[in-house]
């Protein structure tokens, strides 16, 4: 037995080797082991892949440059932003797997120990396009390595039908603010949560709350005088700062500001707002078509009538070092020569809250910006105070401490107290990574997709494991590096718009559910070209088919059939089957992603690819 | 021409070459140290005029960031000195008159609440503006450049409010981008580029030619190109572009062209910036280029001049010697060819590290049967390699012994075989290393086949001298035995007849075998003598008409006494003669054939058989007959071993029965003699103890018919010469009495005279007809026969020419004869007389001048 097994190893080593010979001599996008795209890949063109991380959306500006360069396709690579955790990004390139041209947002790696990865772009033709500030704001070491993206203006997103429909006036003030949420529960009976800021993110909530204050505590002359010798150590957050925690005390009364939003999904978050669930949020994730119209108002202030916005770069565009074809070069710097354009930059832009960084194009005058207008025209918005040193940064203290005070662990004095303690929480002392494993070598996606689909299958003893392939909603879009696997890299693997509250589920699924949900996997509520990645299967499947007819084969890992009346165990997450695949739910598993998959991997200590010839990829 | 000339003509030419290469080389050395001066001075020239032009535009920048801080400070002098109760529309208005008047882009305005507007009331961001005034009240001042927008900003402490705020700062805004065009300068045309950066190369502005590199940071324009400094004494580095604190002129090196980059700091109100210049290097040093390639050109121009002329001068002095030098070349070339094909040395020049040999010459083949050699280096000696696949047998014989030679000083080998050649031929060969190349050898393959056949000779001539010498030895040996027998005979025989004078009968006995011993003795002399003359080459054949039939008669009338003493059985056949009368040496031919005839006799025994045998045969040529004269014999014939040495002189039979028989020795080695020197051949035939057999072939030139010898008819008629007068010139009394005795019994008055003058007088002052004839001593004292002769037929005498005068000498070869002749004699006599002959020339002399 154990002969036999060695010899089925060498096999598959052999064939694993053959394979990845193979592999070699193919385009990336035609991998034994790897789905870079379920879109069709025309031979013809020449192809680039842009990746992007973090909420960056890029179909509108990919179309037009395909459009207008029908020679080129552009294949679109999700690489997880990773919440400045572990940067995957900066990863990929660093591991051979960078694309031809990198979107990310910014933070992620905009500093001066990633340049070595990237293209001094300071002498590059299309730098010409863009404002001198904004190319001066985001320069590295007195050079362009990343060129700026629009500014994308943060301001308090409203349900204007719900405001509408209920009489409720747009406030200018934050007492206005408090009031009209109190009376927006009351008018709803709390059917409709009045706000929801995206507390999960330290700036996305810092933005709001520092709006609240801006006037009191970081606009004129006095108070920017505070903040400089705050940053450079010479004043204390007490007798300035409190004002804020004021803010945040309100906002903790009035129930306004509880524990939830701080681990709250964004993306549940803006469904339930475009579903009228949520009366305003201060960041959308994305425009929504439905049944309600959304406006804008300025932050409001709780010194004055007009209220504040704030903006940033809302992304950054970085071409990777890496050795190309001619026309593939010729293809990179088309690209960026599109997206400098003023018709790449509409293109981005579409109808979102963004104002170009680039000389050419001008400033929405009457749509989108309409509604905040005067606000800008009165110097109305600021850049999120960035409470940095080389030290560290407090920003976390503001965040954090804001839910110290809803926890009722700190009152705001204490929490004042702490920051002029402790200034600033170096990096390093935020989170201290735990090594739980140790990866043989790089996996794929799929691969690492479907060692999530086999731990999902062991956790639950399950039949089957599911795992949705390269999607950003609750899908999987990471790669497990070779080496260490430590607790950083575990969150970097959650698939995106997992909740806390979400559970790993046992489904009893029949035979001919499983082939409906595995040809019908669910994704945001919207049919999404992609695939699971399974366990306790075979199956041989063409990623290119258009959806519903991707499986060419499938049976039980054993080569059986798959028996259409016949009940199956299938592990999954929660909200990752549509229901109407389930027969029931067995079992919910305790524990969070993060949880669970620390366990496995402490339990595991190694692990590498599966190669078992699981899935045969068929690209004809 | 000899290789040191050769070597000689090559040194001068390549001195010439070296001397015009090294003239053309000193001038364009100097030309271009002249014209890299001259472009090093263009360029520190052009350097020079940047910086000044940079620091012009630093100066003037300086001066405008000056001017503008003044009209700021003005300004906020101005709005502070409107009072604190003034309304906003003042200020405004104010704002808007100093914007003019001062002709500054923009003023704008500061709030403590962090408000900011401009002169048309925009508002700028909050926080943008709050932190300006806040640079502003920190550092007194501020200055901010954004893209050739420079803010000069002020703080202001007054009361004075706007929109309801205390004004807390003023700024000046001013658009940089048109200070050249200010200023007024062309930029080279527009052709340069000017920067204004932040001291980190990030660019502010890009002052001038729209054109020009946009880029983020001037330094990583830079850092791909290769910059050198102009300045002395200072290494580049791309530090020192943004940290010198003086102008700093580097020179760009780019495919595209060289660029002038001027670096050139700023430092004004706290605020540091740089100011870079891009030119050109083509058109700054336009106007030094134009003069300096006109130079250049002429410069160009001349040395070309130079250097052809010097070039033509060389070619005509070049081809004047190496017509010369071909010519002598050609004729060395035909000598050496000569030489080679004419001579029996070959030559070569090898090189151990030359696949083909260096030289060779074309006889080596002839010489040494090889066409082609490579001398190689064969561990510590060397060796030949042949052209074929194998070495022939002499090289392998070379190359055994050259490998053991050192390469040092002269190798010869032993004698080597050319077995090629057709004939035998030898050869050794010699090698020297060339001086100071010790990897280069010549080689002399040198024909010995002539020394070697020489001294082959030598050796062969000794030994048959040797074996000459022998045969003298022996022949002195019995010719001591030969002479002392007939002359034993002689001396006793004499004192025997002296003894015995009364007894006649006992005296003719004596005295007969005293003539028998004297013929015999008379015949040995002759042998000998002819012998002698035989080697010393100088026998002579006479060419006179003869009867060959009468000729073969008398030998058989001289032979016959002979073989009928022996009882012997002769027979002679000349049936086949057709061509009787001939030309050729009668003498001769009958003393060969006697010869033969004569041995036949002697070495046949009693009752022998003796063969003559005289064949005409075939000849070629009408004019001439052909005779093959046959003896043959059944005597004791001739062992094979001693058949080869018959024709030897001085050879006899190693035989005791020869040694029995008189003999010289010298007979048949006479007869091959003449037979050869009458073009003939001769062969013997013999067995030992059966016989001999002579044959002699002889072709004879035919003649007419000859009438019959005198001698004939004295013999058988028997002749006097009473009443006629001879005059003997003879100087030997002995000799005077013999002849004289002779001559009286012919009848003659005989009158003696001593010598040749005495004889010469005699017949001159004779009457005419006293003398009939003069018989003449040739060695005479006093005068010689030869003069006497010649005195006497030059005298007025009346038959000084006609008088017959006949030689009686012992000078008896025919040269004498002829020599005889010429002097003037009729007849020739040799010594001792003989009456028969005696005779036979006095009549026949007589009648000549009957």
């Amino acid at each position: 037995m154990k002969k036999a097994l060695v010899i089925l190893m060498c096999l598959g080593m052999a064939l694993g080797l053959l394979s990845g010979c193979n592999q070699k001599a193919k385009a990336p996008w035609l991998a034994n082991d790897e789905i870079f795209t379920y879109d069709r890949v025309d031979p013809e063109k020449t192809v680039i892949t842009v990746s992007r991380s973090g909420n960056i959306f890029l179909d509108g500006l990919c179309g037009a440059f395909e459009e207008n360069n029908p020679d080129i396709q552009v294949i679109v690579l999700d690489i997880t932003g990773g919440n400045g955790l572990d940067r995957p990004p900066v990863r990929w390139v660093a591991n051979g797997y960078a694309p031809d041209v990198m979107f990310v947002a910014t933070g992620i790696v905009d500093d001066a120990s990633t340049l070595e990865y990237f293209e001094n772009l300071s002498n590059n033709p299309v730098i010409t396009a863009y404002e001198s500030e904004a190319l001066e704001c985001e320069s590295v070491d007195a050079n362009i390595y990343w060129l700026p993206g629009p500014s994308k203006i943060d301001s308090m997103i409203y349900n204007k039908t719900l405001f509408e429909q209920y009489g409720w006036t747009v406030p200018k003030t934050f007492d206005e603010f408090v009031a009209l949420c109190v009376q927006i529960r009351e008018d709803t009976n709390g059917e409709v949560v009045p706000w929801n800021p995206n507390a999960k993110y330290t700036n996305e909530f810092l933005k709001v709350t520092e709006a609240f204050v801006y006037e009191e505590v970081f606009g004129g002359v006095d108070n920017r005088t505070w903040y400089n010798q705050f940053t450079e150590g010479k004043a204390t957050f007490t007798g300035h700062m409190e004002p804020y925690y004021d803010v945040i005390q309100k906002l903790i009364d009035n129930d306004l500001l509880n524990e939830e939003f701080f681990s709250y999904s964004a993306t549940t978050r803006g469904e339930e707002f475009a579903s009228g669930k949520i009366a305003m949020i201060n960041y959308a994730v994305a425009n929504y078509d439905g049944e309600y119209e959304f406006d804008y108002m300025p932050f409001p202030t709780t010194k004055g009538e007009l209220g504040y916005l704030t903006d940033f770069f809302s992304c950054l565009t970085g071409v990777p070092k890496k050795e190309r074809g001619e026309k593939e070069q010729e293809a990179v710097d088309r690209f960026l020569a599109f997206l400098s354009s003023p018709e790449g930059q509409q293109a981005y832009i579409a109808d979102s809250l963004m104002v170009s960084n680039t000389k050419d194009m001008p400033v929405d005058d009457g749509g989108t910006l309409a509604s905040l207008r005067e606000a800008i025209e009165n110097g109305h918005m600021f850049e999120l105070a960035d409470f940095k040193s080389p030290l560290g940064s407090a920003n976390f203290g503001l965040h954090g401490h804001s839910l110290s005070m809803i926890k009722g662990e700190k009152t705001a004095q204490e929490c004042i107290a702490a920051v002029d303690e402790k200034p600033y929480i170096p990096f390093s002392d935020e989170q201290k990574p735990e090594v739980l494993a140790t990866a043989a070598q790089d996996f794929t996606i799929l691969q690492t997709s479907q060692f999530l689909a086999d731990t999902y299958k062991e956790i639950a003893g399950a039949d089957i494991g599911l795992m949705i392939d390269h999607q950003a909603y609750r899908g999987n879009l990471m790669r497990i590096f070779a080496g260490d696997i430590d607790t950083n890299n575990v969150v970097v693997l959650k698939p995106r718009s997992l909740g806390n509250d979400t559970k790993l589920a046992k489904l009893s699924m029949t035979g001919a559910q499983l082939m409906l949900a595995l040809n019908d996997p669910v994704s945001n509520e919207e049919k999404v070209n992609c695939a699971y990645a399974f366990s306790g299967l075979k199956g041989k499947m063409a990623p290119w088919n258009d959806m519903g007819g991707k499986y060419i084969s499938i049976t039980l890992a054993d080569g059986s059939a798959i028996e259409a009346d016949k009940l199956y165990s299938v592990a999954a997450w929660e909200g990752t089957v549509k229901e109407e695949y389930i027969t029931e739910v067995v079992e919910l598993y305790e524990g969070t992603f993060e949880e669970l998959m620390k366990a496995r991997l402490q339990a595991l200590g190694e692990i590498a690819p599966a190669n078992d010839g699981r899935l045969q990829l068929v690209w004809n | 021409m000899t290789a040191g000339k050769i070597d000689r003509k090559k040194s001068f030419i390549l001195s010439l070459l070296a001397v015009i290469l090294a003239a053309i080389i000193l001038v364009w050395g100097l030309f271009s140290t002249l014209v890299s001066n001259y472009r090093s001075n263009i360029a520190a020239e052009s350097a020079g005029h940047l910086v000044e032009i940079n620091y012009q535009i630093k100066l003037y920048i300086e001066e405008k960031i000056e001017n503008d801080w003044n009209i700021a400070y003005s300004i906020k002098n101005g709005l502070t000195s409107m009072g604190v109760d003034i309304a906003d529309e003042d200020i405004y208005a104010y704002l808007n008159a100093a914007r003019d008047i001062w002709h500054v882009s923009d003023l704008l305005v500061y709030t403590g609440d962090g408000f900011c507007t401009d002169v048309e009331g925009r508002i700028s961001r909050r926080d943008a503006a709050a932190e300006m005034v806040y640079r502003a009240i920190h550092d007194g001042e501020y200055m901010s450049i954004v893209h050739s927008t420079i803010t000069y900003t002020i703080p202001i402490e007054t009361n004075m409010t706007l929109k309801g705020s205390n004004i807390a700062a003023v700024s000046v805004v001013q658009d940089i981008s048109s200070f050249l065009d200010n200023m007024g300068i062309s930029a080279f045309n527009g052709r340069a580029c000017l920067y204004l950066t932040r001291a980190n190369g990030v660019v502010i502005s890009r002052l001038t030619n729209p054109d020009a590199s946009d880029t983020f940071n001037i330094a990583s324009l830079l850092e791909d190109k290769e910059l050198e400094c102009l300045a002395q004494g200072v290494e580049h580095s791309m530090n020192h572009v943004f940290t010198s604190q003086e102008p700093i002129v580097h020179i760009s090196l780019e495919d595209e062209g060289n660029r002038y980059i001027v670096s050139t700091p700023i430092r004004t109100h706290g605020e540091e910036m740089r100011l870079f210049y891009a030119v050109p290097e083509m058109v700054v040093n336009q106007t030094m280029e134009s003069f300096s390639n006109y130079i250049t050109r002429l410069s160009a121009i001349v040395i070309a001049g130079f250097a052809v002329l010097a070039m033509c001068a060389f070619l005509y002095i070049y081809n004047i010697r190496k017509k010369r030098f071909d010519k002598d070349l050609d004729t060395r070339e035909k000598l050496f060819n000569l030489l080679v094909t004419n001579t029996n040395t070959a030559f070569a020049l090898f090189s151990t590290q030359s696949v083909e040999p260096l030289y060779i010459s074309s006889n080596v083949e002839r010489i040494m049967g090889e066409s082609y050699m490579r001398f190689e280096k064969q561990g510590s000696g060397y060796k030949f390699v042949s052209a074929g696949d194998s070495a022939s047998e002499a090289i392998e014989k070379l190359n055994s012994e050259i490998a053991v030679w050192d390469g040092k000083g002269e190798f010869m080998s032993s004698f080597l075989r050319n077995k090629k050649a057709l004939l035998p031929s030898y050869y050794v060969v010699h090698i020297y290393p060339v001086e100071g190349n010790e990897d280069e050898f010549v080689g002399i393959a040198q024909d010995i086949t002539s020394t070697r056949d020489r001294e082959e000779a030598v050796r062969t001539a000794l030994t048959l001298a040797d074996a000459a010498n022998e045969a003298k030895t022996r022949f002195l040996s019995n010719m001591s035995h030969d002479i002392r027998t007939p002359m034993n005979a002689i001396v006793n025989m004499t004192d025997f007849a002296m003894e015995s004078v009364d007894d006649k009968e006992k005296l003719r006995e004596y005295l007969n075998t005293i003539r028998e011993s004297s013929n015999h003795l008379l015949h040995l002399i002759n042998d000998i003598l002819d012998m002698s003359r035989i080697e010393s080459g100088r026998q002579v054949i006479a060419s006179e008409p003869f009867s060959l039939s009468h000729m073969l008669n008398e030998i058989c009338i001289m032979l016959q006494p002979l073989y009928s003493a022996k009882m012997q059985r002769f027979t002679a056949q000349f049936s086949s003669i057709t061509d009787d009368t001939v030309l050729g040496d009668k003498l001769k031919l009958t003393q060969v054939l006697m010869n033969l005839l004569n041995n036949a006799v002697k070495f046949t025994g009693r009752g022998g058989r003796i063969e003559f045998r005289v064949e005409q045969t075939e000849t070629m040529r009408q004019e001439t007959a052909s005779f093959r004269f046959v003896v043959k014999d059944n005597g004791i014939g001739i062992s094979k071993d001693n058949l080869t040495r018959v024709f030897e002189p001085f050879s006899r039979a190693d035989d005791r029965r020869v040694s029995s028989v008189e003999g010289t020795g010298l007979g048949l080695s006479i007869c091959k003699s003449y037979v050869a020197a009458m073009g003939g051949g001769i062969i013997c035939k013999s067995e030992k103890g059966v016989g001999s057999e002579f044959i002699v072939e002889l072709t004879f030139p035919l003649a007419g018919d000859i009438d019959a010898k005198p001698e004939a008819m004295i013999a058988q008629h028997g002749i006097s010469f009473a009443g006629r007068r001879a005059l003997l010139c003879e100087d030997n009394s002995v000799n005077q009495a013999i002849a004289r005795k002779l001559l009286e019994k012919l009848g003659f008055e005989v009158n003696v005279a001593s010598n040749g003058e005495e004889g010469a007088n005699c017949f001159i002052h004779s009457e005419k007809d006293w003398y009939s004839i003069i018989y003449m001593d040739i060695q005479m004292p006093v005068m010689d026969g030869y003069e006497a002769t010649i005195r006497i037929r030059s005298s007025a005498h009346p038959r000084a020419r006609t008088a017959p005068i006949i030689a009686m000498t012992a000078n008896v070869f025919v040269e004498d004869v002829e020599k005889s002749r010429a002097a003037g004699m009729n007849g020739h006599l040799g010594k001792p007389l003989m009456v028969n002959e005696l005779v036979a020339e006095t009549s026949r002399v007589l009648s000549l001048e009957e």
